[in-house]
């Protein structure tokens, strides 16, 4: 038996996968300290586990909130503040007021040492050991030192000597950038290497309190790639998690997609705060080299999730110019919307759900036990006169009536989360209305069909347990191990002995990290990219190798791609090899749903939305190959599916619901 | 059509989702780094008059001089039909300097004309005596590089662009990206009239813009009422004048005029600027002043007029040279234009920034390098500058060192912040930057353009000036802007300035209801309404929080007075 677990800002979230079934646990989340919840969600199962997965927002919130470790930064003499002048751009272009993202590290804790690297790797200056240890002993008392020398990629010689200084002289853990991420561009690579060291010691304390609390189950932990690695892997190499709590539900969303046929998808996860949304093409979600966390940068391979600041608590409000709005403001999970009763009075999206029914009856009194009425299965009683007041406020500076208000709330959201979605769609250069929208979260089932329309997308598909897929994907994710090496050259045939001999090395190393986790090398897929650009551009396109190592057929594939991504190809001109990548993926993993074992399509009552009587029926009863037509609300655990005027939806024998919004 | 709250707010999306998409797709498809990594451009959507309606940002030196643009393509080809797509960069003919060109196309739906979409690109060279097309010593818009009057955008074109360039193989991916991206933007606004109806959609727009400039005026309401002048200097021109006077007198009454009519007149060198930069400039400093979330349209710009005198270094006469007037004149113009508003109202207005863009070219044999280095905000009534920052009129990334390196025969030797160079105050300014170059090529020729050399950037409200920027060249320290032959293994230093700070130096938060500013008048210290309000507190600032209605009648639009040789806009 396997068991994932996901920390989300309301619910932890547990599914366990048994031989036949899956079964879901959510527990209140414990915001001080996370190992709590994950200790009581594991508490009730109560069978030992073989394999506890986790995906972790400890060291996301530990940046997010600028309360990671104490570091010391240490650069080549003269470029210290690399972290503080970052690419020298501002964050807003208009916003006199707005503050740059802090680095990490502070300027006083930024260093130079003497040495100097050339960009072939050559020494020009030799490290001054001397000098070196005076600098770092004036350190003293730092929980950790990020290093990032110039051109290390080339040569991590002074990198590495500079980490045994520090050992002699400090005595603290050292994240080096050529171990991190080997890739030439000294901002990315030293922020990413400052972020490691930053969130290390608080996530090797919390995920030591993970793998106790697993006592004998094997852990692992979700990376932002996508892929599942160890316990000390993570703890060496940390910066690869923040990312890790969004992977997981794209990955479940893959999967879900997967079991009805379909591996063209857009994920909608849509929470309190905000909606994520990732591209997943032929089943294979869009990885980017590069993310950023509250505007700092980082290398690690990321699943390529943006978030929109649209959520369930996502305040509405109107503004000087008397336009309806919502957002960017957020009632978050605490308070939260004015319908969960616990102090909020702002309307938010939630209190406008709630207000027009698709919560569920206003009759319900607060507090009156009803288990499968009101949000997460009857923990969270709604409190409807309360929305009712809040969204009263709002129609009366928007001189609506409540409904029209209410109304006007969603459909303005939406417009939101579609013009985010369509340009993000447009971006990446795909027409996002062949695709399917899979709709998770514990808000995105109710936005689905709407939004479905509102971007010509024809089919919605929610999940079995949309409110805990990340848990769930967490149980169908690989081993994943990536590697990648800055080896700036002419990309000519004449040099495919050294194109050979980085590739062997990086599938070496891949390979290597996947037997530590287990995984055989004849059971790991590997593949090869080689990142070129015509001689004299500064950006790259990411060429997959194929046909064994040749830099002539790299050329001829990357004349094709920048044919087809720019319109035109210069086939006479020089091309520069410059970032060599292996990614080795364990075999995939798959869980067993029970099949849907309803019998009748029954409505078990009929709530008012939007004045109409709607049917609601119980996600639980319905039979495999049922139909429902909308307009109707389905019910679940975790979640609220709704079904709009139009739309029609087949219960697919995977459990998960397809809806038809032609 | 009256339009409702919610249809106001979705449309606002929709229209800003066309320019949005157009973005992304000349972004996506466009060739050099300039426009695919710095995001040096901009796109727009037009009504069938003209008027802008919505529009993607990008770069603030293109905003409000865009609708001049279509207006120049639409007089030179009344008769534009579906699929024309209109080319321009003429500063003297809808442009700004010639790097930007500009991509006109006409929208129609049903025979009707629903509108236009535009956007403009900053290419890195148009040819001229230079790499880069901003010759330092340029007298003359012909040394600066190929004039494009407004011409259709066909092979022709094209082949003219590709045959000026010096890179003529991204001038063709580039132009191919813009077109790509007018062509996406039409359809996305079809497909809205579609949905909304045509007559729908235009009301809409309308309604738009009326809401905008309700909001602005909204904004504005709380401002006093009265006339303030700011005059601000530039360095030099490179060519012989120094000390080059932009004079802002700002009116604010119904509407606010920014008349920079008593501005020096034209200059030899290349810090001329046209009327379109001016604009620009002023639309910007009062986007900066306003919530930053009214949407860019025609209507919040209603309130707005910028005056300025032909012949004059703000709005130049051809032949000038306009090169610099786009980088580094836009840089003093709105120094000058807030140098206003801070007398007017102090407790909104940081302390100037760097007011340069420290522009550096360096070329040899086989390689052409240009480009702009960081320095100090300005401090601000919120709290201290950011260093190591691009300010104001441009915000463009750096090129890492080790890409520098590997591309071009140099050593960095620092790239570090310039510490204490931010001036002192309340709160202080932010640090400039030191970049040191060594130049490991032979017969390498060194360009540099920039400003605030002479003296720093002011400060506000008491605040101290931020350091002037210095250039070195070995141990000689040189002027703002010079070209010179350089031998191998020579280091050319750059410093830039600092921001200047805001607030008295010892008066922490004690501060008295009379303050004075820089120039020493002194005014009545402004008492309006602070950032409050739980949920506005990070997102808006003071103006945020004014009363939601004003009357519409309250706000006759602002006369314009028309005397000969002076321009008023819009």
């Amino acid at each position: 038996m396997r068991i994932g677990i996901d920390i989300g800002g309301t619910f932890t979230d547990l599914v366990a996968a048994f031989d036949d079934r899956i079964v879901v646990v959510k527990v209140p989340s414990t915001p001080g300290d996370p190992s709590e919840a994950f200790a009581t969600a594991l508490s009730r199962i109560d069978r030992p586990a073989d394999e506890v997965l986790h995906g972790t927002t400890v060291g996301t919130n530990a940046v997010l909130t600028r309360t990671g470790a104490d570091i010391a930064f240490v650069a080549t003499d003269g470029f210290a503040h690399v972290l503080h002048l970052a690419r020298q751009d501002r964050p807003s272009l208009y916003d006199l007021s707005a503050q740059r993202p802090a680095p990490v590290v502070s300027r006083d804790r930024c260093v130079g040492i003497v040495q100097r690297t050339a960009p072939d790797g050559t020494t020009i200056t030799e490290l001054d050991e001397d000098e070196a240890r005076a600098t770092l002993r004036t350190l003293r008392g730092v929980d950790g030192v990020a290093v990032t020398l110039l051109h290390s990629y080339a040569d991590p010689s002074h990198e590495r000597r500079v980490a045994e200084l520090i050992a002699e002289e400090l005595d603290v853990p050292v994240s080096l950038s050529c171990d991190i991420v080997p890739e030439i561009r000294e901002y990315e690579r030293a922020s990413t290497t400052a972020l490691n060291a930053y969130v290390q010691p608080a996530l090797s304390r919390y995920l030591r309190k993970i793998d106790d609390a697993s006592s004998d189950a094997r852990c692992g932990v979700m990376w932002s790639g996508g892929g599942i690695r160890g316990i000390d892997q993570t703890i060496e190499q940390p910066v690869h998690t923040l990312y890790s709590g969004p992977a997981a539900g794209v990955l479940g969303a893959v999967w879900a997609a997967e079991r009805c046929g379909v591996r063209d998808i857009v994920t909608l996860d849509m929470g309190g705060t905000s909606a994520d949304v990732a591209l997943v093409n032929d089943g294979v979600p869009d990885v980017a080299d590069e993310a950023s966390l509250d505007g700092l940068a980082f290398k690690t391979p990321s699943i390529d999730v943006i978030s929109v600041g649209a959520g369930g608590g996502s305040i509405a409000w109107v503004d000087a110019g008397g336009a309806l709005r919502a957002g960017p403001g957020s009632a978050g999970a605490d308070p939260g919307p004015a319908c969960y009763g616990k102090g909020g009075t702002e309307p938010t999206v939630t209190d406008a759900q709630c207000v027009l029914g698709y919560l569920g009856p206003s009759r319900l009194a607060v507090g009156e036990p009803d288990p499968g009425w009101g949000l997460a299965g009857g923990e969270l009683r709604l409190n409807v006169d309360a929305a009712r007041e809040a969204m009263a406020r709002l129609a009366t500076a928007a001189r609506l009536d409540l409904d029209e208000a209410a109304d006007g709330v969603l459909r303005v959201v939406r417009a939101t989360m579609a013009r985010a979605v369509r340009s993000v769609s447009v971006e990446r250069g795909r027409d996002v209305r062949r695709y399917a929208l899979v709709a998770f979260g514990g808000a995105g089932p109710l936005h689905a069909t709407a939004l479905a329309r509102e971007l010509d997308i024809s089919t919605v598909i929610v999940p079995p347990s949309p409110g805990a897929l990340a848990a769930l994907g967490l149980l169908v994710a690989s081993r994943r191990a990536d590697a990648s090496l800055s080896r700036p050259q002419l990309a000519d045939r004449s040099r495919d002995v050294e194109l050979r001999s980085i590739l062997a090395a990086l599938t070496k190393q891949v390979l290597d990290e996947l037997a530590v986790e287990g995984v055989r090398s004849v059971d790991a897929r590997t593949s090869l990219v080689v990142d070129c650009r015509y001689e004299g551009q500064s950006h790259e396109l990411r060429i997959p190798v194929q046909g064994g190592p040749s830099f002539a057929l790299i050329g001829e594939a990357f004349h094709a791609a920048h044919l087809e991504r720019f319109g035109f190809s210069r086939p006479d001109a020089r091309i520069e090899a410059i970032t060599f990548r292996a990614v080795a993926l364990g075999p995939a993993r798959d869980i067993t749903v029970a099949a849907p074992s309803g019998t009748t399509i029954e409505p078990f009552d009929n709530w008012r939305v939007g004045g109409v009587d709607v049917p609601v029926f119980a996600r639980s009863n319905l039979p495999s190959g049922g139909r429902i037509s909308g307009p109707a609300i389905v019910t679940e655990l975790d979640s609220t599916i709704w079904l709009d005027v139009g739309s029609s939806a087949e219960v697919h024998a995977s459990g998960a619901l397809v809806v038809d919004v032609t | 059509m009256s339009v409702d709250a919610i249809t106001l707010e979705i449309l606002r999306h929709a229209l800003e989702g066309v320019a949005d998409e157009m973005g992304a797709v000349l972004k996506r498809t466009s060739y050099s780094p300039n426009i695919k990594e710095r995001e040096d451009f901009s796109c727009a959507v037009f009504s069938p008059g003209g008027e802008l309606v919505a529009q993607a940002e990008h770069i603030p030196v293109h905003l409000g001089s865009m609708p001049a643009s279509v207006a120049a393509a639409v007089a030179a080809f009344p008769d534009m039909a579906d699929g024309d797509q209109v080319a321009l960069n003429d500063p003297f003919a809808g442009g700004t300097h010639l790097n930007d060109i500009t991509v006109v196309a006409p929208v129609f739906m049903e025979g009707r004309l629903l509108g236009y979409v535009a956007n403009r690109a900053h290419h890195t060279d148009v040819g001229g005596i230079a790499p880069g097309s901003i010759p330092a010593g340029a007298t003359d818009i012909e040394q600066e590089g190929l004039r494009i009057p407004p011409t259709r955008l066909d092979d022709d074109l094209v082949a003219r662009i590709k045959a000026a360039s010096r890179t003529p193989g991204e001038r063709e991916g580039d132009l191919h990206a813009q077109s790509g991206a007018n062509a996406r933007g039409a359809v996305r606004l079809r497909e809205l009239a579609s949905e909304w109806g045509i007559d729908g959609l235009l009301d809409a727009e309308r309604a738009l813009d009326d809401y905008a400039d309700a909001r602005v005026r909204a904004a504005l309401s709380e401002l006093p009422r009265g006339e303030w002048t700011f005059t601000d200097l530039l360095d030099d021109d490179g060519a012989g004048t120094t000390d080059i006077k932009i004079v802002c007198t700002l009116r604010i009454g119904d509407g606010v005029e920014v008349d920079l009519r008593g501005s020096d007149p034209q200059v030899r060198g290349n810090v001329n600027s046209v009327h379109a930069v001016a604009l620009s400039a002023a639309c910007y400093v009062l986007r900066c002043l306003v919530p930053h979330d009214i949407p860019v349209n025609a209507g919040c710009w209603r309130v707005l007029v910028v005056a300025t005198q032909d012949g004059t270094v703000v709005s130049a006469r051809p032949p000038a040279a306009v090169g610099a007037g786009n980088v580094e004149t836009s840089q003093r113009i709105t120094d000058a234009i807030f140098g206003a508003f801070a007398k007017a109202v102090p407790d909104l207005v940081p302390a100037a920034s760097q007011g340069t863009m420290n522009n550096v070219l360096i070329g040899g044999s086989g390689f052409s390098y240009y480009e702009t280095i960081a320095g100090g905000a300005g401090a601000t009534p919120w709290g201290d500058g950011a260093s190591g920052v691009h300010t104001h009129m441009t915000n463009t990334r750096n090129t890492p060192i080790e890409a520098l390196e590997h591309a071009y025969p140099f050593r960095a030797r620092r790239y570090e912040l310039r510490d204490g160079s931010g001036g002192a105050g309340e709160h202080r300014g932010g640090d400039g930057v030191v970049r040191e170059i060594e130049i490991l090529s032979d017969d390498a020729t060194v360009t540099l353009i920039t400003e605030r050399r002479r003296r720093g950037p002011w400060g506000a409200n008491r605040g101290r000036d931020g350091a002037p920027g210095r250039n070195l060249i070995g141990d000689e320290e040189v002027a703002p802007k010079i070209t010179r032959a350089v031998p191998r293994g020579t280091i050319v230093r750059i410093e830039t300035p600092g921001g200047g700070g805001w607030g008295p130096v010892r008066l922490a938060h004690g501060y008295t209801n009379e303050t004075e500013i820089a120039g020493g008048v002194v005014v009545k210290r402004y008492r309006g309404p602070w950032p409050s309000g739980p949920r506005f507190s990070a997102e808006t600032r003071a103006l945020d929080v004014l009363p939601a209605h004003v009357p519409a009648s309250r706000w006759p639009r602002a006369s314009s007075n028309c005397e000969d040789g002076v321009r008023l806009s819009p």
